[in-house]
């Protein structure tokens, strides 16, 4: 019943869970090509919620950390998604345009990103912060969800001696080793839904 | 006049130096903005201190109108306020108090914090030693997360200097702002108690007060001290009752660890001490195993699946020689009274349904003395089980013409041989029903969990009468409609086989009973038992060749004490022969399959490291375990899907009494097995059907089932 309810007012129920199958989207990327999360079936893929205007998002973003995680794991063939679900008028919300320039000025080497503006994404996921992250192996399943690192600030000097979970998850799929730390709690700030 | 300049001159270089070198040395992070949406003070309740004197020191955030700062657990997003003091020599800081938070933002991102005013609390211990020529400087780095629609990282250093005095005191305006704050700080009370059961997606609280003085408040909402433990985005529901107020706190979707206790606070409009009062009750209560309440809504289909488990007991391996051998019984009246007939069904129902209060009594009273008891529990006793064997083999000797029990004695042996005797009925219900507990049927195991775990008696025996009802649908449906027999051959030569065929059933069923007791008693106990069969099996031929109506009196009452006395010599024998041994790895391991002893720690472990886990709640006297175990789980196909994914395999093993295991069932809202329990990685537990199949094994592990395009 709350179920039918929920669906008459709009609401997505979230429906990542751990092991197993990650829920399908599909979403355009800010070049204007459709990604379907089916269409990477057999490779490993990180989804990353990201708001610039978010101080946790430039933590990561100013020191170079996001970048050289995407370089990395995109070289070794991991399909890396930054999907933004700020609604029209919210922090973190630009234009194709603006977003292209935002790319090239940060280097960011992520697969493409993913515009969700209605929120329908990141509220199937559950993604409450920016940055929150998931990894998915290799069949499609959800191995790991939750904080990018172990040290919740927005100080780049906490960088290097926290322990990067995603890495951790996306090196053992690599290895075809199961995920040690599955799912923790993430930090950052609030994903500007609509 | 140069005098002067000098002066300013020397007060613009010191402001200038105070600015660029910080008393507290921090590395600035480059994202806080000069334009703060938050000033922060040091502001203190006493206006001197006073040597050794403990006072009260507050850092005052003010936030700018839509801004906000953050509780010491932000919620979903945010960061806490961190204050690092810096303090002269030899005093001390205490921990920082939180006055109860709001609620900030909406789903799906829902957070704690302050908007408006606040004042963290410290209580600061001076040094013994000060002299009261220098005024003391405190002073502290406060870094925080200022929010509106946005966020912007805030620190800043402040600090407060006060003079030296030998006695305290304080400013009343001062006294005033920190006795509101204080109320606002959590207290924790004796006179409230509050009780927290994990169901399967929330966390029920039941908080009520131990003291008359206080009423129950109204409305309540719980801030979890600890992230990862509660959902903040999903709602709480509150329910009152008339001894309690019952709080829904919903879990979170996504739980890598077992949480042990639940720590915050719980915030109400109406005060705990009464009207007025602080509204904030600070709890760290242990969190036990609890069935849904939601559930309580669904009573009506607990009952529904009694009774539907009820009715499929009769076809479980247990039940059907009973449910045989009755129908054999009423084919044989069937050309006679239907009146009687009705009253024969009626009373073995009624057996069948006093034997499941008594059973449910025992259960409860033993339960409430502490034991850590479930369905089936009899059977964890080797001597009950060596008694269920004599019996059987008693019965099985009577079905093939051993011996045959008269009318005029109250026999369970009127029950096998079918015929009548409205006592004999009754008691055969008894009978069937004693034959049942080693299954469980589908749809049972829940019904019963619950009627074990639920506060009230008068739902479990409601419960566990839609049981019994049941499983005598059968015959009450007969009873009802005598004519049904019709359906059933006339009597005839093929009675006599389909007894002997239930004879043999019989047989066998004790030849599993020993396997039973073989897991609960060591050798030589076995042997002892085993021994008996012989005088056993002599008594009862001594009784039918010799003990009937056809042979002489004295020959007969000769035949019968022989025969008794026998039967008394061997119960007795076998009840101080038959202990269950001490020796705690008494099962023997299943062959090379690799199953794991259960243990909590164990299994918690393995999912921490995000291996999945299965286990396997089962016992000897199981039957449904033991068909599950041999026909799905040891199967070579199983197992090597088991040992592909990598899954941990436990069994917890009730064949005797186990408490740790009895509490674990508990936890999953059952008192009975089987119990077949699915962790995959990072995950809440998933509870298999009672009755496996190999593809529900193999679906459960490939995780494909649930995933939803």
């Amino acid at each position: 019943m709350s179920a039918g309810f929920m669906a008459v007012v709009g609401i997505v129920r979230a429906e990542a869970e751990i092991g197993k199958k990650a829920p399908e989207f599909a979403l355009m990327d800010i070049q204007g090509k459709t990604h379907k999360l089916s269409e990477y079936e057999g490779k490993v893929v990180v989804l990353e919620w990201i708001n610039h205007g978010c101080p946790f998002v430039k933590k990561h973003y100013n020191s170079g950390n996001m970048q050289s995680l995407q370089k990395k794991y995109t070289a070794e063939n991991v399909v890396w998604l930054s999907i933004c679900s700020s609604a029209k008028g919210k922090q973190g919300h630009m234009t194709s345009k603006e977003w292209q320039k935002r790319v090239k000025s940060d280097d960011s080497a992520a697969t493409a990103v993913l515009i969700d503006e209605d929120g329908k994404v990141g509220r199937l996921y559950g993604a409450k912060t920016t940055p929150h992250m998931y990894v998915i192996d290799q069949k499609g399943n959800l191995a790991y969800m939750g904080a990018i690192d172990n040290k919740a600030s927005t100080d780049q000097e906490d960088i290097p001696g926290a322990r990067n979970w995603v890495s951790e998850a996306v090196d053992s799929l690599l290895a075809g080793k199961p995920v040690e730390v599955a799912a923790t709690v993430s930090y950052g700030c609030s994903v500007k839904y609509k | 006049m140069t005098f002067n300049r000098f002066i300013v001159a020397g007060v613009v270089v010191g402001c200038l130096v105070g600015r660029f070198f910080p008393a507290v040395a921090a590395p600035p992070n480059p994202l806080v903005s000069e334009k703060s949406h938050v000033k922060a003070d040091l502001i203190s309740e006493v206006n001197s201190i006073q040597p050794g004197g403990a006072f009260w020191a507050a850092v005052r955030l003010r936030m700018s109108p839509q801004w906000h700062t953050y509780w010491r657990n932000p919620g979903d997003s945010g960061l806490p306020t961190i204050i690092r003091w810096k303090l002269p020599k030899g005093f001390v800081a205490g921990p920082v108090h939180w006055p109860k938070p709001e609620i900030i933002g909406e789903p799906p991102v829902v957070s704690y914090g302050y908007s408006g005013e606040v004042l963290l609390l410290s209580q600061i211990t001076p040094s013994t030693s000060l002299s009261s020529d220098t005024p003391v400087r405190l002073e502290a780095r406060v870094d925080w997360m200022e929010c509106a629609d946005v966020c912007v990282p805030g620190s800043d250093v402040v600090s407060l200097t006060l003079p030296v005095r030998q006695i305290l005191s304080s400013d009343p305006q001062r006294a005033g702002i920190f006795a509101e704050a204080r109320a606002d700080l959590p207290i924790e009370m004796e006179e409230w108690k509050v009780r927290v059961f994990r169901t399967e997606n929330h966390y029920r609280l039941e908080i009520s007060p131990l003291s008359d003085r206080f009423s129950i408040p109204n409305d309540a909402y719980f801030f979890p001290y600890e992230q990862g433990i509660v959902d903040p985005s999903k709602p709480q529901k509150a329910v009152l009752t008339d001894s309690a107020v019952v709080l829904q706190v919903p879990q979170v979707s996504v739980s890598t660890f077992t949480a042990s206790h639940l720590n915050g606070i719980l915030v109400s409009q109406n005060g705990w001490r009464g009207p007025g009062s602080e509204g904030s009750l600070e709890i760290h209560a242990p969190i036990e195993a609890g069935v849904d309440a939601a559930a309580s809504v669904s009573i009506a289909l607990i009952l529904l699946f009694a009774f539907i488990g009820g009715i499929l007991l009769n076809f479980m391996p247990c039940v059907l020689p009973v449910l045989g051998i009755k129908i054999l019984g009423f084919v044989k009246n069937a050309g006679g009274d239907r009146g009687e007939t009705r009253i024969h069904s009626l009373l073995f129902s009624g057996g069948i349904v006093v034997s499941f209060w008594v059973l449910l009594g025992v259960l409860l009273v033993l339960r409430f003395g502490g034991e850590q008891l479930g369905w089936g529990f009899q059977l964890q006793s080797p001597l009950f089980v060596g008694l269920l064997g004599i019996l059987f083999f008693l019965f099985a000797l009577n079905l093939f013409g051993v011996f045959e029990i008269g009318e005029n004695l109250v026999g369970l042996g009127t029950v096998a041989s079918g015929q009548t005797g409205r006592s004999g009925a009754f008691w055969g219900g008894v009978l069937a029903t004693t034959v049942a507990t080693p299954c469980t049927a589908p749809f049972m195991g829940s019904a019963l969990g619950f009627a074990l775990a639920a506060n009230n008696w008068i739902i479990s025996f409601s419960i566990f009468t839609s049981l019994a009802l049941g499983m005598s649908s059968p015959y009450l449906v007969l009873s009802a409609y005598p004519a049904f027999i019709r359906f059933i051959p006339k009597p005839g030569k093929w009675m006599m086989y389909l007894k002997y065929f239930f004879g043999f059933l019989l047989l066998a069923t004790v030849a599993w009973l020993l396997t039973v007791m073989a897991s609960q008693v060591s050798t030589p106990t076995l042997w002892k038992y085993l021994a008996v069969f012989v005088p056993l099996g002599l008594a009862a031929w001594v009784y039918g060749r010799w003990g009937t109506v056809l042979n002489d009196p004295k020959i007969r009452v000769l035949a019968r004490i022989l025969a008794f006395s026998i039967l008394a010599l061997s119960i007795a024998w076998i009840s101080t022969s038959v202990r269950t041994r001490d020796t705690s790895s008494s099962i023997d391991p299943v062959g090379p399959q690799y199953w794991e002893p259960y243990s909590e720690n164990l299994v918690n472990e393995a999912r921490t490291r995000g291996e999945p886990v299965f286990i396997d709640f089962t016992a000897t006297w199981c039957l449904t375990c033991m068909v599950n175990e041999r026909v799905v789980l040891n199967t070579d196909e199983v197992q090597s899907a088991f040992q592909k994914a990598g899954v941990r395999l436990f069994k917890a093993d009730w064949t005797r009494y186990d408490s740790g295991i009895t509490k674990a069932l508990a936890e999953f809202g059952r008192a009975s097995v089987p119990l077949y329990v699915y962790y995959a990685p990072g995950s809440k537990a998933e509870v298999l059907p009672t009755l496996l199949t190999k593809s529900i094994i193999l679906e459960t592990i490939s995780a494909r089932k649930g995933a939803k395009q």
